[in-house]
């Protein structure tokens, strides 16, 4: 697993999508400044904001990209059937595709979001170390959505088939949150009974990926309970967990077309 | 001593979607592949060469019959290891190079770790991609990938080397240095398994050959045959007997 | 050679054309967008487009609205009324994104309140700062504001002055929260703002002026008094301070620290000629 790990992460740092994700970066970085200028209150803040929306906006793109690669890969120029050949359990496969993906996001995030902070630091005087607090709800977020793709090549081996659907899932993930809470209110008197039922149900299946975002909270220093943060992590870890141990229960009976 | 173990296997495939029609592609083969032999298989496009690869290597289950391969089945690490594979038109990682990825190869085989960076470096002259080895794959021409392929087959010499269509996309050149590495593993008490669909290779090289045709395997020749009678000829006659036999039946 | 000139060629002329064209498309953009105001979802259908980044969105549209003011001031020498509703529509997405987010509510509210005559809008606006940002002094100070001075609601108006007071920890403004207590007739609230004011500050000037406030509270206090026990033996208002000393109902009339003298007003409160505000700083 190890080998393959290493041979995932090997590929994704020499993939072209890594080196797009850092150039964006960079200019991100330029943008910055601009932003900062349009500020007129609590600029501080605003930067704050700004940094982890960047941070996981670009780390989020740079997994979907390499999950497309990979898949694209492994599926249509079938490097799976090969691998597969090698001298490695099939779960190795799974595992590794999966951490590697999930490894690179971590460095990257790590990465660009340490950027942010010294430039915040240089700008503000204020060095927030409290902002490194988003990194791990992000990496469990990137293990979700990774977990969730190779979920997936059991039921599909069209790659792009398998990115649309994470994508959806994804709006879908993100938006859940504010259409519970949406149902309960008032003005949601008038949506009919079996549309609130659907959305209910979605909340409780689909991954809730507005749970994992406490950017603004992190930014404007509002206190976050340790306890539901502990309760977030390991709502997105035993999700994820339970998606690769279903998708290695699969693909041990797959047939490699 | 058995290397390998076909039992009366069958596949069929779906053709289309979910619930459409089933098509056999497999219809009981049975046959086995002794040590230290080189055994090819030769058959039409499309009459379930590859198919016949996959089962053997376990990426794909028969649906009756069955399959051995060291006396066990191939999910097992351990069985994998003794076994290399060449697939048909091949594609490695496309972003490392030669060197990365059969560095990844031989660690997988268990090839020792002192000796490893020699072997490569060996196997890459052997192949002649020397002065190619550090170029990304994705750069490669076919035939250079056909090469590293081979490289990859031989690298550790495993017991039991699969190769589909090894000669394709290459060089004259590329062909004989193929065929000497085929020859040389055999002579270190090897075993290789081959498919072709270009009879003259085969017919150099073999020690037995099967015809498969339509799923079944319906001729198996042993090279003492090939002394009086081309393979072609023999081909052609099996194949047409084989539809008359159809056509009875 | 012939390729490199071609190429050159066009990149001119795609200058050429942009240098024409960007100018007139945004020209036309500008004044569309003036006419029609920002294009803004309802706040639900805006959390739902921003996916996990409301920060930016937020910031994004408050930067919209404030072009977007800027645009129409070009155009008008004041604002249209129906900009009032952009302005607090804006201020409706981009809080709704973002409730923390400081800019939102300044903007809104000072132009709801000064451009366009919208007190209880603007009232709504700084009530939501201050359910969000309930550690600046300053929505507290401007709801206060806007009650006093537009709004006439002296009691709300004291209320917020004094949190705001509280949280600045600004003896300024408990001077400020215990006059506005004095204006809406609540002298004995104003002073207890006061004597806890007195106790907290270290500064010595604003303790004098504090002092000086104090004296000139109780004064009125002590008139007040008189005034109500008058009103309740003699069923009607005295007719100036001199009845009530001459009646017995005071022993002394209090002075004006301020310089001023105190009266009775037609309706029995209490005022002074100075307004209880220094006399050179009323000029000012």
């Amino acid at each position: 697993m190890v080998r393959m790990l290493y041979l995932t992460l090997k590929e994704a740092v020499k993939e072209r999508a890594f080196y797009s994700t850092l150039i964006l970066y960079l200019f991100s970085l330029f943008i910055y400044f601009i932003v900062n200028d349009f500020t007129m209150f609590e600029a501080s803040k605003v930067m704050f904001t700004y940094s982890l929306s960047v941070t996981e906006f670009l780390t989020l793109v740079l997994v979907f990209f390499l999950i497309f690669s990979f898949l694209t890969e492994d599926l249509n120029k079938k490097t799976i059937e090969y691998l597969l050949s090698l001298p490695l359990k099939r779960m190795d496969y799974i595992l590794g595709r999966v951490f590697g993906i999930v490894f690179s996001g971590i460095f990257t995030s790590t990465l660009m979001l340490s950027g942010f902070v010294i430039l915040n630091a240089l700008l503000f005087k204020e060095f927030k170390t409290v902002l490194f607090l988003q990194l791990p709800l992000l990496w469990v977020m990137m293990l979700l959505i990774t977990s969730l793709a190779y979920f997936l090549i059991n039921a599909s081996k069209r790659p792009v088939l398998i990115s649309f659907i994470i994508l959806f899932i994804y709006v879908i993930g993100v938006n859940l949150d504010d259409a519970v809470q949406f149902i309960q209110t008032k003005r949601a008197e008038n949506i009919p009974l079996i549309s609130k039922f659907l959305v209910k149900s979605a909340y409780y299946i689909f991954p809730n990926f507005s749970f994992f975002d406490m950017k603004i909270s992190l930014s404007y220093g509002l206190s976050i309970g340790s306890g539901h943060y502990i309760l977030v992590l390991l709502y997105g870890l035993i999700y994820s967990f339970i998606l690769i141990l279903l998708s290695i229960l699969f693909f041990q009976k797959k047939e490699i077309k | 001593m058995k290397i390998v173990e076909f039992k009366e296997v069958e596949k069929s495939f779906r053709i289309k979607d979910i619930g459409g029609p089933m098509q056999k592609v497999l219809s009981g083969i049975s046959f086995r592949v002794k040590k230290g032999e080189i055994l090819g298989l030769v058959g039409l496009n499309g009459q379930g060469k590859s198919t016949t690869i996959k089962i053997m290597l376990g990426l794909l289950f028969p649906d009756k019959g069955n399959v051995r391969v060291f006396g066990s089945y191939t999910h097992d690490v351990k069985i994998k290891r003794r076994i290399a594979y060449l697939p048909e038109n091949p594609v490695f990682f496309e972003n490392l190079n030669a060197v990365e990825f059969l560095s990844f190869v031989g660690g997988l085989r268990g090839v020792n770790s002192k000796k490893i960076k020699d072997t490569i470096e060996s196997l890459i002259f052997r192949v002649g991609l020397q002065g190619s080895e550090k170029k990304s794959i994705r750069k490669y021409s076919k035939g250079m990938v056909q090469r590293l392929g081979l490289a990859q087959a031989f690298l550790g010499s495993p017991e039991f080397v699969i190769l589909d269509e090894p000669l394709s996309g290459l060089d004259p050149l590329g062909r004989k240095m193929a065929k000497e590495l085929i020859i040389e593993h055999k002579n270190k008490g090897k075993t290789v398994f081959f498919t072709s669909h270009i009879l003259e290779d085969i017919e150099d090289m073999c020690d037995r050959i099967l015809i498969l045709n339509r799923g079944k395997i319906i001729k198996e020749i042993e090279r003492n045959m090939l002394l009086n009678k081309r393979l072609e000829d023999i081909f052609v006659e099996a194949l047409n007997n084989g539809a008359d036999a159809v056509s009875h039946a | 050679m012939k390729r490199v000139f071609l190429g050159f060629l066009l990149a001119g002329l795609l200058i050429a054309t942009n240098s024409y064209m960007v100018p007139e498309i945004s020209r036309y953009r500008k004044i569309q967008k003036a006419n029609a105001g920002l294009f803004l979802l309802s706040p639900e259908a805006e959390k739902i487009m921003s996916l996990d980044y409301e920060g930016i969105r937020s910031f994004w549209v408050t930067l919209d609205l404030r072009v977007f003011l800027a645009t129409i001031l070009e155009q008008h020498p004041y604002f249209p009324e129906w900009v009032g509703d952009v302005v607090f529509k804006a201020y409706r997405v981009a809080s709704a994104l973002n409730p923390y987010y400081f800019d939102i509510y300044y903007i809104a509210s000072l132009n709801l309140m000064w451009d366009f005559k919208r007190y209880s809008d603007a009232e709504k606006v700084l009530k939501r700062a201050i359910k969000y940002r309930k550690s600046d002094w300053f929505w507290y100070f401007l709801l206060s504001f806007n009650y006093f001075y537009f709004m006439k609601k002296y009691d709300l108006a004291a209320e917020y002055m004094t949190e705001a007071a509280k949280l600045k920890r600004s003896a300024f403004l408990a001077s400020l929260a215990s006059r506005l207590y004095y204006a809406s007739g609540r002298t004995e609230i104003a002073l207890n703002i006061l004597d806890g004011q007195i106790k907290n500050t270290d500064d010595e000037n604003w303790k004098r002026e504090l002092l000086k406030r104090k004296k000139a509270l109780l004064g009125v206090l002590k008139i007040e008094r008189a005034v109500e026990a008058f009103k309740r033996k003699e069923g009607r208002l005295p007719y100036d301070l001199n009845e009530l000393k001459q009646k017995g109902y005071m022993k002394k009339i209090p002075q004006d620290p301020y310089g001023g003298r105190f009266y009775i007003d037609s309706d029995g409160t209490v005022k002074s000629t100075s307004n209880l505000v220094e006399h050179h700083r009323k000029n000012e």
